[in-house]
């Protein structure tokens, strides 16, 4: 048994309730095939960085269960039939690693990871791209 | 009893050769490039985090090269991955069209 995270992106319009079942119905396959669920994170509406089949906003969920490359399969068979989820991405992850945090706001994210983030980020950073926008 | 001359040339010298030129094998100008992430222990590299994730894209939505970041090997190996995970999540752009 290993440790995975699943995350799902839901269309927008399913409404918060339905997320819910939905999850609830991922969780019960997961479950089905001899896998645990740990851990449930929803992050709700967000933006998607493109649209995908014409939507630009996303309900995000992550769900981190333990279980075998088949429950990963079948997980994913059930994600891929379903019409209500536009993207899932499954990784399998350190059991180590601290639990799922809940999203972070804009603004929490902004003020304490991204400050030095930004420094070598941007400044050394801007010449291969200036070069290219112009061409 | 010296010329004037001799003295004035003393100490205005122009300096020879690269006297005072850089170690060839430092960068010109400029600070020194860190890993961020060796750096920074507890920076996560996590296609969640798209945010941190982000200083290390282009405008354009191209993932800079350690050559001009500075990471090291293992760190940008990890990063890359993270970055495309973040993609296929629709967190991150594969590309940004008209910037």
């Amino acid at each position: 048994m290993r440790l995975y995270e699943a995350m799902i992106v839901y269309h927008p319009d399913t409404g918060e309730a339905a997320v819910k079942e939905l999850l609830e119905r991922a969780k019960q396959v997961i479950v089905g095939q001899q896998g645990e669920v740990t851990q449930v994170v929803e992050w709700g509406l967000k933006d998607l960085a493109y649209a995908i089949r014409k939507q630009r906003r996303g309900y995000y969920a992550i769900i981190e269960f333990k279980g075998t490359g088949t429950t990963v399969s079948e997980l994913e068979r059930n994600l891929r039939i379903s019409d209500r989820v536009l993207r899932y991405i499954t990784v399998q992850v350190d059991p180590e690693r601290p639990p799922l945090e809940p999203p972070k706001s804009r603004r929490e994210t902004s003020e304490q990871e991204l400050e030095g983030t930004d420094e070598t980020g941007t400044d050394d950073v801007g010449d291969p791209e200036s070069q290219e926008v112009s061409s | 009893m010296m010329p004037s001359k001799s003295t004035q040339d003393g100490q205005k010298r122009p300096s020879r050769g690269r006297g005072d030129d850089k170690n060839p094998f430092r960068r010109r100008g400029g600070r020194r490039k860190v890993c961020r992430f060796c750096a920074e222990k507890t920076l996560p590299i996590d296609y969640k985090e798209h945010r941190i994730l982000a200083s290390f894209i282009t405008e354009r939505g191209k993932i800079i090269p350690s050559r001009i970041t500075g990471n090291c090997a293992r760190h940008q190996r990890r990063l890359t991955t993270a970055i495309k995970q973040a993609r296929t999540a629709a967190l991150l752009p594969f590309a940004v069209v008209r910037t």
